[in-house]
């Protein structure tokens, strides 16, 4: 169906033709390539129509069928001429990943002091549906407009977490041009009760090993030692992002902006018009909610090691915050363009500007969650620039949800990831059957192909052994 | 031969749910009854079933259990779920037109309004404790089936027809999607609402918009409504119903793939 040329390992192009305005630019494997590709790469096609496109649209190896953008789709716009779609961006803003690492072995815990740790993770972070903060007040307007304008800062402020944090942290946890003013009551009303929480479907907590270090002297910078423990937060912007995305989806289509698209679903306004400017302030709004959102999620485990482990918070020290679900204002072959990077990680190469100091001689860190029994990834960026200095996000989807509880039907699935050595806690066993490590695809073949391809290279493989899923 | 009928429509519902002690209705028997004739000479009825009256609807109804019903109220041997259905002015009307069947048939049947119920237990339960447990639970009723009544509560079918389904569930690899079957509009926006409180009741809890819809963007948007309110009020795990796909037109109704995503 699709015409691909190989132009390198692990990198295909799929050439100009009819109505498009450029090329597409495929990361994966001939493995990766024969499974379920016909949606994703029909969806990147249609995005290489959208209204003042640079380069080419681009898909990662752990591309799938996603709204409107296959999910491990980027696609930048020419910020003069060219348009923003919520679609590229995803209804989960800013959803992403966080890293940190305490400096002490996994396998120096006990078991029981496992158990009890997960316990309190469980019950300190707030997973699942209808699981707010129960403590805590509301957001306020106040609260609201400081989250928008300050980003993580303003959990920092009220005591969660560290400065470092922040430093380790894409863009510092703050995305630039938020405004209150563009998001709806009712989107601050859907997220007031849910800051420091994760959520359900995929997202999580997870504990586990540093099993394998693959380039010793960036571990060694990033202050990384072989069999450490760490831990990996996976969340977003919660019903706030939900909700503006779907409050613009609605304006934009109200105003008739998906005409002329090959698909609704990608309805995209231009930049320079108020309503795209309106959506960017919204967006980076939701985006600065989701920093705080994992700002708070990793304060809330730190106090769960000092409970349990009697490690102090400082000793749990953040790697990394990416965002994998974003539109965001760079320079790239020296234009200024949006980068919408749905369900794809920035991946900056060493030397880059915007990147603390210890990054820039080594590039970025890009955190690859795979399933939660097999391995996730840490990789460092190299900022391949056809690709906008992106790479993947995850392992992606590989069989759908109706599959996995078909699949799981009258079987334990608790009592297969204990044999996987992996424990998990969640408010529904719905959640856990949905999220079995079958349902994703192979993260190691997902994170070769973007080896391959030169978009990032290993650092370390990870392993999952204590997870907390929604 | 006598034999104890009565018809129905099969009830059902993908939600789990668990009751308090009783002698519950075995869950595929569950049912709503639309007439019945007690123990009479079924043969007749039989030989003549495939002339019943036409439905006003070829896909099935959906509803929701909104209240529970000890019945009779004086003395109370069944507990009962109350049947809000969204399509309530065309089971009337369908109620109407097989009573009226059943009389030409020579079978004489209780002059009462239909009360939509579908019971779940029979006695001995504890009322109170039945209360507390009560949550609405979507239904659909894709089935019209002439049922005997069996000792131990069983129901066998003598005569079935189907409906259309008014969903389904189908493949996608990243979210949820269904076939959503309907009509009209607003019994697309029924179906639709049907199909993911099935998974998520707690939909049943917002108020329904007052207007109905006339085209798919309206449907997406009131449904969105509903999801959002939902999560404000309880959290639910669906992000929004996105814009996808268009209406296709069936012989009779019309056909929409919906995607949520979660």
């Amino acid at each position: 169906m699709f015409d691909l040329v190989q132009k390198e390992e692990a990198l295909f192009e799929l050439p100009k033709r009819g109505s498009m305005l450029t090329s597409g630019l495929v990361v994966a494997t001939e493995e990766l390539l024969r499974q379920q590709m016909d949606e994703p790469l029909k969806q990147l096609k249609n995005v290489t129509h959208l209204p003042g496109i640079v380069g080419q649209a681009v898909a990662m190896p752990d591309m799938h069928w996603g709204y409107g953008f296959p999910i491990g789709g980027v696609a930048a716009t020419d910020l003069e001429t060219g348009v923003i779609s919520p679609g590229g961006v995803g209804y989960d803003i800013n959803c992403g990943v966080r890293l940190a690492v305490v400096p002490i072995p996994f396998s120096r815990l006990s078991e029981k002091q496992k158990e009890a740790l997960l316990k309190r993770v469980y019950e300190t972070v707030p997973s699942g549906v209808g699981h707010g903060q129960k403590n805590q007040q509301p957001l306020s307007d106040a609260d609201y407009r400081k989250i928008v304008e300050q980003g993580a800062r303003f959990s920092l402020e009220a005591g969660y977490g560290l400065e470092e944090d922040l430093l380790h942290s894409e863009s510092h946890g703050c995305i630039e041009g938020g405004s209150l003013d563009a998001v709806s009551k009712r989107a601050q009303s859907r997220g007031k009760a849910q800051l420091g929480t994760i959520g359900s479907g995929n997202h999580f907590a997870e504990i586990g090993a540093i099993e394998e270090i693959f380039d010793s002297t960036i571990t060694d910078a990033w202050g990384i030692a072989p069999g450490t423990t760490y831990v990996l937060i996976h969340s977003g912007s919660r019903g706030f992002g939900h909700q503006i995305c779907q409050d613009t989806l609605d304006d934009f289509m109200k105003k008739g902006f998906e005409k002329n698209l090959p698909d609704p679903q990608l309805v995209a306004a231009p930049l320079k018009s108020p309503e795209g400017e309106r959506y960017f302030q919204s967006m980076a709004a939701a985006a600065n909610f989701a920093f705080n959102n994992r700002q708070r999620i990793l304060h809330a485990v730190r106090e769960a090691f000092v409970k349990e482990l009697g490690i102090r918070p400082e000793e749990l020290k953040q790697i990394y915050d990416v965002c994998h679900n974003i539109a965001k204002k760079e320079t790239h072959f020296g234009q200024q363009v949006c980068v919408h990077r749905k369900g794809a990680t920035r991946a900056f190469g060493k030397g880059h500007p915007e990147l603390s100091e210890v990054y820039q001689h080594t590039g970025q860190p890009v955190l690859v969650p795979g399933d939660m029994g097999r391995a996730s990834y840490l990789l460092v960026g190299l900022g391949r620039p056809e690709t906008f200095a992106s790479c993947c996000h995850g392992a992606g989807r590989a069989r759908s949800r109706i599959k996995s509880k078909k699949h799981w039907k009258g079987r334990d699935p608790l009592d297969y990831m204990e044999r996987q050595n992996v424990k998990v806690l969640a408010n529904s066993m719905r959640t856990i059957v949905e999220e079995m490590p079958d349902a994703y695809k192979d993260v190691d073949l997902v994170v070769d192909a973007a080896e391959k391809a030169r978009l990032a290279s290993r650092v370390a493989r990870l392993k999952p052994h204590l997870v907390v899923k929604g | 031969m006598n034999k104890r009928l009565f018809f129905g429509f099969k009830a059902l519902s993908p939600l789990l749910h668990s009751f308090p002690e009783g002698r519950t209705l075995d869950p595929a028997s569950r049912h709503l009854t639309l007439a019945f004739l007690g123990n009479v000479d079924s043969e007749p009825l039989e030989t003549n079933l495939e002339s019943h009256p036409p439905f006003p609807f070829q896909v099935g109804l959906t509803g929701f259990a909104s209240h529970l019903l000890f019945l009779p109220p004086k003395s109370p041997r069944v507990v009962a779920w109350h049947i809000e259905c969204y399509q309530q002015a065309k089971l009337l009307h369908f109620h109407e037109q097989l009573r009226f069947w059943i009389n030409q048939q020579g079978y004489s049947l209780e002059n009462r309004p239909l009360l939509p119920h579908v019971t779940i237990a029979r006695k001995p339960f504890n009322k109170a404790e039945w209360k507390r447990a009560f949550s609405k639970i979507p239904l659909y009723f894709d089935t019209f089936t002439l049922y005997e009544s069996k000792p131990e509560l069983r129901y066998v079918p003598v005569y079935e027809k189907k409906l259309l389904l008014p969903f389904e569930e189908i493949e996608h690899t990243a979210d949820r999607a269904f076939l959503i079957r309907g009509e009209e509009p607003k019994v697309l926006f029924y179906n639709a609402l049907t199909a993911l409180s099935c998974s998520h009741p707690e939909l049943l809890d917002v108020e329904l918009p007052s207007r109905p819809c006339d085209d798919l963007k309206e449907i997406i948007q009131q449904l969105n409504t509903l999801i959002s309110h939902a999560d404000e009020n309880v959290g639910v795990d669906l992000k929004a119903v996105s814009y996808h796909s268009s209406l296709r037109e069936k012989t009779g109704y019309f056909e929409w793939e919906m995607i949520v995503d979660v």
